[in-house]
C-alpha cells in the first residue's frame, strides 16, 4: 500500500519523537527517498492506470522523444515536464514536485507565461486548451522553445 | 535591502522580452529569470534587484565591456525601487557541474584557466580596471563551443587607486582571497587568487588549503597553483598575464617543444666542447638560456638591451606588460600579441579576437578583426605575423586613426605584410634580436622599443 505522503513538518516531528534513528529510517523510508523524475512519472502512471502511449498522446510530445524521456534516455526540458504534468492530469502541487524532481525551476506566478500554465493546470486544461491559452496571451507555446 | 515587489515587471521590459523561467531567487528578493527577446528569439537573462543593492552596478560595468567570453549587456530598466538588467544567456554548463559530469583532465583544466586569464586580462586592462571579485566555478559557464564564459558581475568593481579598502566585503568565501574580507582594496591579484582556486578545484575537486595542494599530481603544476593562491597579494602573480605565462609553460606540447630546444642547445654545447677540447660535463648553461629542466628557451638579445627596452616601454605606455626574459618568460605567442593589443594599445578585446572576414582579399582589410587569419592563442607567433602586428600597432602614430587601415587595397601605402617587411628592415626594428622564426618576451621588448623609437624619431 502506498504510504500517504508526509509533509516536511510531520517528518521533522517524527525525527524528534524517534529514539532510534535506524528504526526511524526503516519506518519512513518512502518519505525519505527523493524520487527521480522517471520514478514519479511511473508512480503516477501506475496510480491512474494510464499507459505510456496514452500519456505521450495527451502531453502533445513527439512519440519517439516521449518514450526516450520516460525511459530516462533523455533528460526533459522544463516545457516537456509541464506537458507531461498536463498529460497526467496533475494538480499544481504535484506539478511543482515533478518540476523539482526533474531539477527544473518551479512555475512562478509573477511570470505571465507561468501564471497561464498554473491557471491551465489548476483548471485541468488539456494540452490543446493550454496551448490555446498561451497563444491568446502571445506567449511561447509549450514545446516551441529549443530546450 | 529586500526588494519591494508590489507590481509587475516594467512594461517596457515585458514588451521587448518574454519572461520564461525563474532560475533563482535570493533571500533579499533578487531574481534571475530566463527570458527570450521577442524580436530575435534569442535567449537572455533578466536580473532583478533593489536599486541600492550591491549588485546594482553590474549593468553599468557590463555595458562597457565587449569581449566574446563575457555575456553581452542588452538593456537596463528601473521601476520604483527595483532595477532590471538584461544580458545575453550563455548556454552551457556551469564549471562545477561540468567537472562532476565530464571529469576534465589536467590538460583541459589548464586550457580553461589559460583562457580565463585572457578574460581577466581584458577586464583588468579597462580604464579604470574592472575587478570581477567573484570568480568561482558557478560563475564560469562552459559553453556549447567548449569555451569558458565568465558571468555574474554583480559584485565586480572598478579599481580605485586612491582607495585603501573595498567598501563592501563580498564574494564567495571559498574562492575569496584574504584582502576581500575588507582590510584592503581588491585588485587584479584578487581575481588571480580566485582563478587559482578554481584551477585547484578543477584539478583536485578540493578547495581546502593547504591540504588540497598535496592532491595535485605534478610538482610544477602545484607550484604554480600555490603561487597564484598565496596569502599575501605581493607573493602572487602580479597579473593574469603573468599567471597565464606560467600556465603556458606547464602544457605538455610546450614541454615537448622546449625539450627539443634544450636538446638542440645541448647538442651545440657538445659539439663546441669537442671542437675546442673541453671535457664533456664541464660545459655550463649558456648565459642566454632560461628556464629549468625541460622548460627552457633561448634568447639572443643582450640582457642589458632587454632591460633598457622593458623599462622604456613600460614607462612610455604606463604598463607592466613588458618583461625581461627570466625563469617565467617564454616565447611570444599569438595570445601574447592579443594581450598586448588590449593592455598596451587599448584596443577592443573583440577586435583582437578571431573574427576573420571570409576570404579577406588583403591582410589589413578586415573591419572586424586585427588579425584577418585564424590564429590559435597558444601557437608561437612567427616572424612575418609579428612584423605585420608591430607595424599595425604603431600605424595610428603615423596616420592618426585606425579607419585609414580599413578597406584599403595593398597599394604600398598601408601595412600589408609585403609592405611591412621592407619597412621594418629599413627602420631597424628587428635590430639586436637576431634572425629567428620566433622570439622571446625579452626580444619582443627590444623589437617594440625599436619600433616606438623609430616612429618617434621619424621613419625611413
Amino acid at each position: 500500500m502506498e504510504q500517504k505522503r508526509l509533509t516536511t513538518g510531520a517528518l521533522l516531528n517524527r525525527i524528534f519523537a524517534s529514539r532510534d534513528f535506524s528504526c526511524f529510517v526503516r519506518e519512513n523510508r518512502d518519505a525519505l527517498h527523493v524520487a527521480s523524475f522517471q520514478e514519479r512519472v511511473a508512480a503516477h502512471l501506475q496510480r491512474t492506470g494510464m499507459t505510456k502511449e496514452q500519456l505521450i498522446a495527451k502531453s502533445g510530445v513527439e512519440r519517439v522523444y516521449g518514450y526516450q524521456l520516460l525511459s530516462g534516455v533523455r533528460a526533459p526540458g522544463r516545457d516537456k515536464v509541464v506537458q507531461l504534468c498536463i498529460g497526467l492530469g496533475l494538480d499544481v502541487e504535484e506539478s511543482q514536485h515533478m518540476l523539482s524532481s526533474a531539477q527544473k525551476p518551479a512555475l512562478y506566478p509573477r511570470i505571465e507565461r507561468d501564471a497561464a500554465l498554473l491557471f491551465a493546470i489548476s483548471n485541468h486544461y488539456d494540452i490543446f486548451q493550454t496551448q490555446e491559452l498561451l497563444h491568446e496571451r502571445g506567449a511561447t507555446l509549450l514545446g516551441e522553445r529549443k530546450e | 535591502m529586500t526588494m519591494d515587489f508590489t507590481g509587475t515587471y516594467p512594461s517596457a521590459l515585458l514588451e521587448k522580452y518574454e519572461l520564461l523561467e525563474l532560475l533563482s531567487k535570493k533571500e533579499d528578493g533578487a531574481e534571475t529569470i530566463l527570458a527570450r527577446a521577442r524580436e530575435s528569439g534569442q535567449s537572455c537573462i533578466v536580473k532583478c534587484f533593489a536599486k541600492d543593492a550591491a549588485q546594482a552596478e553590474e549593468g553599468g560595468i557590463l555595458s562597457r565591456l565587449a569581449y566574446p567570453l563575457i555575456p553581452k549587456w542588452r538593456d537596463t530598466y528601473t521601476d520604483g525601487t527595483c532595477c532590471y538588467l538584461v544580458r545575453d544567456y550563455i548556454e552551457g554548463c556551469p564549471l562545477d557541474r561540468y567537472r562532476e559530469e565530464r571529469h576534465p583532465g589536467e590538460k583541459q583544466a589548464l586550457s580553461i584557466a589559460i583562457s580565463l586569464c585572457d578574460t581577466l586580462s581584458y577586464l583588468h586592462a579597462q580604464q579604470p580596471p574592472v575587478i570581477h571579485r567573484d570568480v568561482k566555478p558557478q560563475n564560469i559557464i562552459i559553453g556549447m563551443d567548449e569555451r569558458p564564459y565568465l558571468i555574474d558581475f554583480g559584485i565586480a568593481r572598478e579599481y580605485d587607486p586612491d582607495s585603501r579598502r573595498d567598501t563592501q566585503a563580498l564574494g564567495t568565501a571559498a574562492f575569496c582571497p584574504p584582502e576581500q574580507y575588507g582590510y584592503a582594496q581588491t585588485d587584479a591579484r584578487t581575481d588571480v587568487y580566485a582563478l587559482g582556486m578554481v584551477l585547484l578545484y578543477m584539478l583536485t575537486g578540493e578547495i581546502t588549503l593547504p591540504d588540497a595542494y598535496a592532491r595535485i599530481r605534478k610538482k610544477e603544476v602545484a607550484e604554480v597553483v600555490r603561487r597564484s593562491t598565496a596569502f599575501a597579494p605581493k607573493d602572487r602573480y602580479a597579473s593574469a598575464a603573468a599567471f597565464q605565462r606560467a600556465l603556458l609553460q606547464l602544457r605538455p606540447q610546450r614541454r615537448l617543444l622546449r625539450g627539443l630546444v634544450i636538446a638542440s642547445a645541448a647538442l651545440l654545447s657538445l659539439t663546441a666542447a669537442l671542437l675546442i677540447g673541453i671535457r664533456i660535463g664541464e660545459s655550463k648553461k649558456p648565459a642566454h638560456v632560461f628556464g629549468v629542466d625541460d622548460a627552457m628557451w633561448v634568447t639572443d638579445a643582450d640582457p642589458a638591451l632587454i632591460e633598457e627596452s622593458v623599462a622604456y616601454l613600460n614607462e612610455k605606455f604606463g604598463t607592466d606588460f613588458f618583461t625581461a626574459d627570466g625563469e617565467e618568460a617564454g616565447y611570444v605567442t599569438n595570445g601574447t600579441i592579443r594581450d598586448m593589443g588590449v593592455r598596451v594599445f587599448g584596443l577592443d578585446g573583440v577586435y583582437m579576437q578571431n573574427l576573420p572576414e571570409p576570404e579577406p582579399r588583403y591582410p589589413h582589410e578586415s573591419d572586424h578583426s586585427f588579425f584577418p587569419w585564424i590564429m590559435e592563442d597558444d601557437d608561437r607567433v612567427d616572424k612575418r605575423i609579428l612584423t605585420y602586428c608591430v607595424v599595425k600597432f604603431f600605424w595610428p602614430a603615423r596616420v592618426g586613426d585606425w579607419e585609414s587601415l580599413m578597406g584599403k587595397e595593398d597599394t604600398g601605402e598601408y601595412p600589408g605584410i609585403r609592405v611591412a617587411e621592407p619597412f621594418v628592415a629599413e627602420n631597424g626594428i628587428f635590430d639586436g634580436v637576431g634572425k629567428h622564426d620566433h622570439y622571446t618576451m625579452g626580444e619582443l621588448a627590444v623589437i617594440m622599443a625599436n619600433a616606438a623609437k623609430a616612429y618617434e624619431n621619424g621613419l625611413r
